[in-house]
């Protein structure tokens, strides 16, 4: 693997784990604010919602150069959405944190006001997540695409628990609002397959080209994986389903990060440089310059 | 706005490397760590031109560098447009890297922080030219306070080669015959 993209793998790893660590805390929520979870389940989500989103922070710090200085990432807050990530990931984790503790309290006060709060930070920090790539050099990156795809992918996990249970209670509004997001992910990630195969020809601009290959082949595979979910629920094996967007969430990150793209002067001089290598070789065999 | 821009004469510039060699022993920058390179593309067809292309940081108007740092380690100078680098704020996030389109920071291994050009904002202060201006030779290379509602028609944002982002306004024109 290159030594650059090796790099990236803690940011990778960071925002995969929060968009799933969201994504369970708003399914979590969801399903007990909606559809009266038992407290002992919703615990058990928020525990693992806990525990991702404190490892992915661990990988957000282990990335750092300096990592003593941490505490100056929130001085950059009213202008750079790394700072306002920082902030709303450590301020989610941390309502998690109270969120367990209020729900394993006999009396459960301001649990359901800590759980909307959770989830609205959790959204918060996958749009976060998205906006911070919003780069104007990065051209697999920018636009509205890419930045909306974390917040999605999360209210789409989310959406798979309350569907499982409310199945289960026999509740079947929510199945509408699972097949939305299934869609709009679906078609998410139908367009990034559709931008990174337009912009790849690019190739001297890609920052991972040895790694290309395999982010094509990943978008492809991506494409099967809502028919997988879809052929679960119609099949009524519903346990998997969770999962398998969780490998979602994986995966895309993974092909967030390994298809960058990034038009410099260097990458469009090497460019331009095999351009005009290619026609004066063409024209050294054929005595004529390429049409 | 006045702002300081650097002006690249390309008709003049025959790629010797002295700006690359000067900013290295200006700034002391570490092995391997290059704040200013030399792009060379090859003649067209039918053409004799060799383009020599010597890039810094650009010093952008509105730098995606100093939105993008959570640290606050990159400034932007208000008196005169100079984007300027504390490594003693930097967090070494690296997240500056991706922020440039331009590709002008750099990351130092040994320090684990980044780093770039300053356009030798000391040197300035001090009614000097940056080192890699002072040593071109060939004149292709200048500093100039510019307005930027006001430029020069015979500054150009754009030729072919280089990539100009209008959001992030780069400091640099260009001049070619």
């Amino acid at each position: 693997m290159e030594e650059r993209f090796r790099n990236l793998l803690p940011l990778l790893l960071f925002t995969a784990l929060l968009v799933i660590a969201a994504g369970i805390a708003v399914g979590a929520s969801g399903c007990f604010l909606f559809l009266s979870l038992i407290p002992r389940h919703l615990v058990t989500l928020l525990a693992w919602s806990f525990a991702l989103s404190s490892a992915g922070a661990l990988f957000s710090f282990l990335h750092l150069g300096r990592k003593g200085r941490t505490p100056q990432v929130i001085r950059g807050i009213g202008r750079s959405w790394l700072s306002r990530e920082a902030l709303a990931a450590a301020l989610f984790t941390i309502g998690i944190g109270i969120a367990m503790i209020l729900a394993l309290g006999k009396t459960r006060s301001l649990l359901d006001e800590a759980l909307a709060a959770i989830s609205l930070l959790g959204l918060a920090t996958t749009l976060c997540i998205g906006m911070l790539y919003h780069l104007p050099g990065q051209l697999t990156w920018k636009g509205r695409l890419p930045a909306s795809t974390p917040a999605v992918s999360s209210l789409y996990l989310g959406s798979s628990f309350t569907l499982i249970v409310s199945l289960q209670y026999r509740a079947t509004c929510f199945i509408h609002i699972f097949f939305f997001l299934w869609a709009s992910d679906f078609a998410l990630s139908v367009a990034r397959r559709q931008r990174f195969a337009n912009q790849s020809r690019h190739r001297r601009a890609l920052l991972f080209p040895r790694l290309a290959p395999a982010v094509s082949f990943l978008h492809l595979l991506r494409l099967l994986f809502p028919f997988g979910v879809a052929f679960s629920i119609i099949d009524e094996a519903f346990w998997p389903v969770p999962f398998v967007i969780m490998a979602q969430v994986v995966m895309d990150r993974f092909t967030f990060y390994a298809g960058a793209l990034q038009m410099t002067p260097r990458a469009l001089f090497l460019e331009l440089k095999d351009e005009r290598m290619r026609s004066a070789l063409h024209y050294q065999n054929q005595g004529e310059p390429p049409a | 706005m006045m702002r300081r821009v650097f002006i690249l004469d390309t008709s003049k510039c025959f790629g010797c490397l002295g700006c690359v060699a000067a900013c290295v022993h200006a700034n002391r920058t570490p092995s391997g760590v290059l704040w200013r390179e030399v792009l060379k593309l090859p003649p067209e067809e039918g053409s004799r031109d060799t383009l020599y292309l010597s890039l810094a940081c650009n010093h952008c108007e509105n730098a995606p560098c100093v939105r993008a740092c959570p640290s606050g380690a990159l400034s932007k100078r208000s008196t005169d447009g100079v984007v300027l680098h504390d490594p003693d704020q930097c967090l070494g996030c690296r997240y500056c890297q991706m922020a440039c389109p331009y590709g002008a920071i750099r990351y130092d291994a040994s320090t684990k922080v980044t780093s770039k050009c300053q356009f030798c904002a000391d040197r300035i202060d001090e009614g000097r030219e940056p080192a890699c201006v002072e040593t071109c030779f060939g004149g292709a290379l200048r500093m100039e306070i510019v307005d930027s509602e006001a430029e020069p028609a015979e500054y150009r944002k754009e030729i072919p080669g280089f990539v100009h982002h209008p959001e992030a306004g780069p400091g640099i024109r260009f001049l070619r015959k």
